[in-house]
């Protein structure tokens, strides 16, 4: 238990409750000021945000509730990179960008014109660009303007089938998306601010998912991410190309399949995160969180990952969020249909 | 036990076979409290065409002018059969498939006066439960290969399912092989529980679907 050589364990530290009914989604704020404590938003299915803060004593409480701006389901959740914004997208078709500001959270911009349910929201690295997806199959990106004004500034048409989320590359104005037709779509600007797909991932070509791929995220870096599906694994990408360069003649270079990770979960996994420190967690279906690393010993064959640990019965219900803390990278949150969210510290030596 | 087939039409003289109690329940799927009003809402309200593109029929209270564009206007009645003596022992076992069989049974079809154990699109055998791994699993049979209603009637089960049986019990909900011509669309709509929970705040397929889970015959016995 004290970290040195001992087993590798996933502490349930904090249990936070409030939602009425599952919780979809999390996001810790990015950017707090200096020496603050850190901040995680939650949403889900009571159409509410809750904001959660960690107070002198250690423990956690909820400071704010947004409601009353969405009328259905709050989906999932968003800080801007400068972590001033929040970004909320709804059942109710629409995605609600708050402020923080005089101590309260104010809805400051309802952005409009997806024609059902919107999934997922993302900041560009910037911060100037906001990607938003529906179950309409389109994803539109926004631009942010001087008083709180968006301007959508691309509609991007290419799945067949709902969008689960979107997410952008962490250095790159690059956007992935994917989606319920069970393909990974590549977004990049040709330069005249025309947005195209420059590469889709499926299972035929690329050894990508064979059912619905429901979350992504990159590593600190940008030149990996891993995806998961309702095929029950995980993929890992090699995705150092820089995609939004032009394309230079026949066969340019693209994001390749680097992993399978397989037989881990027995049910969907719904939630995939890279932490900062390089941890892979994953939650699923099955009410598990496992945890994955890059095996360093096996250079020879190309990088590969292995298992660090599995908590089974982490929650009640379905996982359906998992996030790594910014500013504490051995913090992890995870949101689960049971209406809880729960904090998580990793102990233990991972190279032991 | 008998199990009498026989064809009824929906508009038509109501099927022989039925005993008084049996009808008297049957009567109450003509939806009395059901408006002209009523109607007209759910018709200028699409967002049910767009999630599961159901035909206009959908939309029409059940019992009433059903005879027109019906996806299946016939369909093959089958007696009720008398209840097992089940439940009386029940309480304190272990869930087993009859416990949610009998949940499930008596749920209305959307289209027809009908439980859909009557219309055959459930018996005992379509459920299959493992307590210890605390899965559900159900099979049902839609009427016609081309049903459109087999989303309706997989969320109603779905959601009965939910309503009566501990939360982290695993729920899953596929068409019978070979029943459905979009079998494997349909699977994987009523089994991604994001669409589910969008489908059910969806008031118009809420009503719906409330529709068919309220009219339980279970009341009359």
């Amino acid at each position: 238990m004290d970290g040195r050589g001992g087993a590798v364990e996933l502490r349930e530290t904090h249990r936070l409750t409030g939602h009425a009914d599952r919780a979809w989604a999390l996001a810790w704020n990015p950017n707090l000021g200096a020496g603050a404590s850190p901040v995680l938003a939650s949403c889900g299915g009571d159409k509410t945000v809750r904001i959660w803060k960690r107070a002198p004593d250690g423990g956690w409480q909820c400071t704010d509730v947004l409601e009353d701006t969405h009328n259905r389901t709050v989906r999932s959740c968003a800080w801007s990179p400068d972590g001033k914004l929040l970004a909320t997208a709804s059942f109710d078709a629409t995605t609600a960008i708050w402020e923080y500001s005089g101590g309260d959270f104010e809805c400051v911009a309802t952005l409009e014109g997806h024609e059902n349910e919107v999934k997922s929201a993302s900041w560009s690295q910037s911060g100037s660009l906001l990607a938003t997806c529906s179950r309409d199959k389109a994803v539109w990106i926004w631009e942010m303007q001087p008083g709180n004004e968006y301007e959508c500034v691309a509609v991007l048409q290419g799945h067949t089938q709902d969008v689960k989320m979107v997410q952008w590359h962490p250095i790159l104005d690059i956007l992935v998306s994917v989606s319920y037709d069970n393909t990974i779509k590549v977004w990049a600007d040709d330069g005249n601010d025309e947005w195209h797909c420059v590469q889709t991932l499926t299972e035929a070509d690329n050894c990508g998912h064979s059912s619905t791929v429901w979350s992504i995220s990159f590593n600190q870096k940008g030149n990996r991410m891993v995806t998961c599906s309702d095929d029950c694994t995980l993929k890992i990408w090699d995705t150092s190309i820089d995609l939004s360069q032009p394309e230079t003649g026949e066969g340019h270079e693209s994001w390749q399949h680097v992993s399978t990770l397989t037989g881990y979960h027995g049910r969907t996994i719904f939630s995939a995160h890279w932490s900062s420190g390089d941890f892979i967690a994953s939650g699923a279906g099955d009410d598990a969180i496992c945890l994955f690393v890059e095996e360093k010993s096996s250079m020879v064959e190309g990088p590969s990952y292995r298992l660090i640990l599995k908590k089974e019965k982490a929650h009640d219900m379905d996982i359906n969020s998992v996030r790594w803390c910014p500013q504490d990278p051995r913090v992890l949150a995870s949101a689960s249909d049971d209406g809880t969210v729960k904090l998580w510290e990793l102990r233990g030596n991972i190279l032991a | 036990m008998s199990r009498r087939s026989q064809r009824a039409s929906a508009c038509g003289p109501r099927p022989t076979g039925f005993n008084q109690s049996e009808a008297r329940s049957l009567t109450r799927f003509t939806f009395p409290h059901k408006t002209e009003a009523h109607r007209e809402r759910k018709l200028a309200n699409n967002f049910v065409l767009i999630f599961f593109s159901l035909p206009e029929v959908a939309r029409t209270p059940a019992g009433r002018k059903m005879t027109v564009g019906m996806i299946n206007a016939n369909p093959v009645v089958h007696e009720r059969p008398e209840r097992a003596a089940h439940h009386a022992h029940a309480a304190a076992a272990a869930l087993d498939a009859l416990d949610v069989f009998d949940t499930v049974r008596d749920i209305k079809d959307p289209e027809h006066p009908y439980s859909l154990e009557q219309l055959s699109v459930l018996s005992q055998e379509s459920v299959s439960v493992d307590e210890k791994l605390g899965h559900i699993q159900i099979t049902f049979t839609p009427t016609v290969q081309h049903c459109s209603m087999a989303t309706v009637i997989g969320l109603c089960l779905r959601l009965k399912l939910m309503q009566n049986f501990p939360s982290h019990f695993k729920i899953d909900i596929k068409v019978a092989p070979g029943s459905l011509a979009n079998e494997e669309s349909v699977n994987k709509q009523l089994n991604d529980k994001e669409r589910v929970a969008a489908a059910l705040e969806n008031p118009n397929l809420r009503q719906l679907v409330d529709d068919c889970l309220c009219s339980d015959h279970s009341s009359s016995y």
